[in-house]
């Protein structure tokens, strides 16, 4: 189950898309959203969707994967359809009892389904084209300019960065605690929840002794490694923006433009 | 009691792309009152066969039997086989969470469906039998011990549960001369008073060779020789294309026997080496 | 040569968590280690060992006496991020010393923390990972790799920062016997490059390797010397509850059978070709 969830994942790859900057892809996926709540009907979504799907194409990412993702999400995706088109009243189409279908609400649950269909796959887009690290890295410089108003970016940063990379090991840690919790008779699948909460402490504080073990020895190892020293950081991989990257930027306002115009004009 | 692996087979990630053998065809038996090392480098599957033995993994296909049943028969209650069979993982002292030594080593018999009182009379037994004074113990938190003392009290919490089957992975992982030296009386201590089954999985081979009344060795998965320690390192030249070293004594003679040395013992032991040498040396003087 | 390293008359005192009790960790230990050479500490676990690791790169500072490195007193707040850029340090869990995800990205991080050029950065994480033989893993996640690996990704990552020197704190202690012996040789190899070497083990074999042994117990020095000095006190390193290498602990049962072995004798090989010798010498 865990493993199906495609959202925040790597894909890799090295197409046009997975080489642009991780600052323009943040910030076009941003406004990509944001176009989707200013388009009203099925034209504009229509030319985001045709959007989108160019830039799966690009990107090489097999729709299977991407759809992949979208499998845990039916169910949010369901339940805004079912919620949508009951809530509002207009021209009755249907009738089930209290409850009326109409055909304003059939228009607006769909309008829902596929823009959070758009949204999911246009966010899922963007981790599935940039490695963790980047997207750390393109987050911490878009959230620089903050840092006069006493926002720590860099820190904000360095704790995802420590984060992604002590997720497997602590999921390896509790595999291992989980199994020999086991051999000595624990069982974490029977009973009621209560019975089921309290099986999980012989897991729950051996793993928090075990991450705050590492959390020690990490800060001392950094320390060692001079993080903190006052220098200003410099990095290996600096960021700096490419000519596909101003390309992208002008396609993109061109989509922005024709999402406005379509929006306007008709 | 006895303990039977008829032709396991594990495959991991089964159907995946990374799909990967981790052990193929394994066949052996053990008997009561037996210490049988396991031998092996990283990856050669020595791991997955000793999770297999009580049912933390399931296998593709092959039996084990203990004791007339088999344990990887669909139906089988896992709390039945954990009783049986012990496993004390690597770096065990990391499974600690309860606030005193007698409650963590109390948490498998409880789990067994022992009463309290019983519960904390093995729990007892089990604190002294690693070595440790259990009045002194007791009321605790094991996090404040050293840790030495943790693992004892983590293979308490195994030991407490009564196994006819101890499986130890690395017990001496990590730890310095003399805690590991410790660690393996205590070992021995364990398997004299219980006579039950036990493996020992280890890197070292002074350890399986004093230790072992048999030993498995592990290659690629699969089960490449099966035999008495001096057996099974006097078959010095593929032992070490696996990758493995011998005991330090069995190295030391094999490299005087290579410079025409005469030795015919099975020099498990340092002592058993120096004894064939000075034999050796004070016959022609 | 010149001393690199002077640690004089150090004292180190915490304060027990559990009962406020302050206790002394080390004891007026002295120790020099010179420039370009490789020097062991051994001792049990609580010996103080690593505590003595910690206060040579200024991760703790003294209580009594002085720690100099290359002449600066490690005690003084500005000589800190000088005497750690000097002093680089690997230590024992493999896995809690990788701040990154990608394994060259962790190499970088230090150069990175002195802010160095980038492009220098390049070049630096590029020789360094080559130097320890993982340049073709450059791009892994480190939870990928076995320890040995991962221990060596942690090497680089000290090796990057250029360093005169690094404390390796117990690098093998968690790992299989094929990760000690690629962890050694790679030890070594930087050894010989004229990085200076300080070693904290409990593995005689290892330390049997050094320049110099410097032996702690119960925070107090007990020994020092070349291996050969070391281990000819067999007796105490037992007392103290450390081990001796094979050949010397041969040479001493072999005593006990009233054959006399030269206190020289220090690894397998020499004892084999000593008792050959022997053995011709009996035979003409």
């Amino acid at each position: 189950m865990i493993r199906d969830i495609t959202l925040g994942q790597f894909y890799p790859g090295s197409s046009w898309v997975h080489r642009l900057d991780p600052r323009v892809k943040i910030m076009v996926t941003i406004f990509y959203i944001v176009a989707l709540f200013v388009v009203k009907d099925f034209l504009g979504f229509a030319i985001a969707a045709a959007a989108l799907a160019a830039v799966i194409i690009i990107s090489k990412v097999p729709l299977r994967f991407i759809l992949r993702g979208l499998k845990p999400v039916f169910i949010i995706i369901g339940f805004t359809f079912v919620i949508n088109i009951f809530m509002l009243d207009g021209e009755v189409i249907v009738s089930l009892g209290p409850l009326d279908i109409t055909r304003e609400g059939l228009r607006t649950a769909a309008f829902m389904v596929i823009r959070l269909i758009l949204l999911i796959i246009g966010s899922s887009l963007l981790t599935l084209t940039t490695k963790p690290m980047n997207l750390t890295d393109g987050i911490e410089s878009l959230l620089s300019p903050f840092r006069k108003i006493g926002l720590p970016a860099h820190e904000l940063a360095m704790m995802m960065t420590i984060a992604l990379r002590f997720i497997p090991t602590l999921l390896e840690e509790t595999d291992k605690i989980m199994k020999a919790q086991m051999a000595r008779g624990a069982d974490f699948e029977s009973g009621n929840i209560m019975r089921r909460a309290r099986a999980l402490i012989p897991i729950l504080v051996p793993l928090f002794i075990s991450a705050f073990r590492i959390a020690q020895d990490l800060a001392m190892a950094m320390e060692a490694r001079c993080y903190g020293s006052g220098v200003k950081r410099t990095r290996m991989n600096g960021m700096k923006l490419q000519r596909r990257d101003l390309a992208a930027v002008l396609i993109f306002i061109g989509f922005l433009a024709l999402i406005a115009a379509e929006r306007i004009l008709l | 009691m006895s303990i039977e692996v008829k032709e396991l087979t594990h495959i991991y990630s089964e159907g995946l792309p990374h799909e990967a053998t981790a052990i193929k065809d394994v066949s052996f038996r053990a008997e009561k009152g037996e210490l049988v090392g396991i031998i092996g480098h990283t990856g050669s599957g020595k791991s997955t066969l000793a999770q297999h033995l009580n049912g933390l993994l399931k296998p593709k296909s092959g039996r084990i039997i203990v004791n007339g049943t088999d344990i990887t028969a669909p139906g089988v209650v896992m709390r039945d086989i954990r009783k049986k069979i012990g496993f004390v993982f690597q770096y065990p002292e990391y499974q600690l969470f309860e606030e005193t030594v007698a409650k963590d080593v109390e948490f498998g018999p409880l789990n067994l469906g022992m009463s309290e009182e019983e519960a904390a009379a093995c729990a007892r037994e089990a604190v002294e039998l690693v070595g440790l004074d259990y009045h002194r113990v007791k009321n605790l938190s094991p996090f404040e011990l050293s840790g030495g003392q943790k693992r004892r009290v983590a293979i308490a919490g195994v030991v407490a549960m009564k196994p006819e089957v101890l499986i130890l992975d690395e017990p001496t992982a990590g730890l310095n001369p003399r805690a590991h030296d410790d660690i393996l009386s205590m070992v021995k201590a364990i398997h004299g008073k219980e006579n039950n089954i036990v493996f020992l999985i280890s890197h070292n081979m002074n350890d399986i060779a004093q230790m072992a009344d048999r030993v498995l060795v592990m290659d690629h998965g699969r089960l490449i020789m099966n035999g008495t320690p001096a057996e099974v390192f006097s078959r010095a030249d593929e032992i070490k294309e696996m990758g493995l070293a011998l005991p330090d004594s069995k190295e030391i003679a094999v490299r005087l026997r290579e410079s025409g040395f005469d030795i015919t013992g099975e020099c498990l032991t340092m002592e058993e080496t120096a004894d064939e040498i000075a034999g050796i040396l004070k016959k022609r003087a | 040569m010149a001393d690199f390293i002077r640690v004089e008359n150090l004292t180190f005192e915490y304060v027990k968590s559990e009962d406020g009790t302050r206790v002394k960790a080390l004891e007026n230990v002295s120790l020099n280690v010179e420039k370009g050479s490789f020097a062991a500490v051994i001792g049990q676990n609580g010996s103080g060992k690593s505590t003595l690791a910690k206060n040579i790169n200024g991760l703790l500072v003294p209580s009594e006496g002085k720690v100099y490195v290359d002449g600066m007193d490690t005690s003084l707040k500005e000589n800190l991020w000088e005497v750690r850029k000097k002093v680089a340090m690997v230590f024992q869990n493999p896995d809690n010393q990788i701040v990154s995800s990608v394994v060259e990205d962790d190499v970088a991080f230090g150069p990175e923390n002195l802010g160095v050029e980038p492009l220098e950065i390049r070049r630096r994480v590029d020789e360094a990972l080559k130097a320890v033989e993982m340049y073709d893993h450059r791009k892994k996640a480190p939870h990928l790799l076995s320890g040995g690996q991962k221990q060596r990704v942690a090497i680089a990552g000290a090796v990057a920062m250029e360093p005169e020197c690094i404390v390796f704190d117990e690098p093998t202690a968690m790992l299989d016997p094929r990760g000690r012996r690629e962890v050694m040789s790679i030890i070594k190899k930087l050894n010989q490059k004229g990085i200076t070497t300080v070693l904290i083990t409990h593995f005689m074999e290892e330390a049997a390797e050094a320049d110099r042994i410097t032996v702690l117990d119960q925070g107090r020095k007990k020994l020092e010397g070349t291996p050969r000095e070391i281990f000819q006190s067999a007796g105490r390193l037992l007392e103290i509850g450390l081990d001796v290498p094979p050949a010397v602990r041969l040479s001493m049962l072999l005593k006990e059978r009233d054959i006399k072995i030269p206190a020289e004798i220090l690894t397998e090989r020499e004892i084999v070709d000593f008792l050959k010798s022997l053995r011709e010498g009996q035979c003409q």
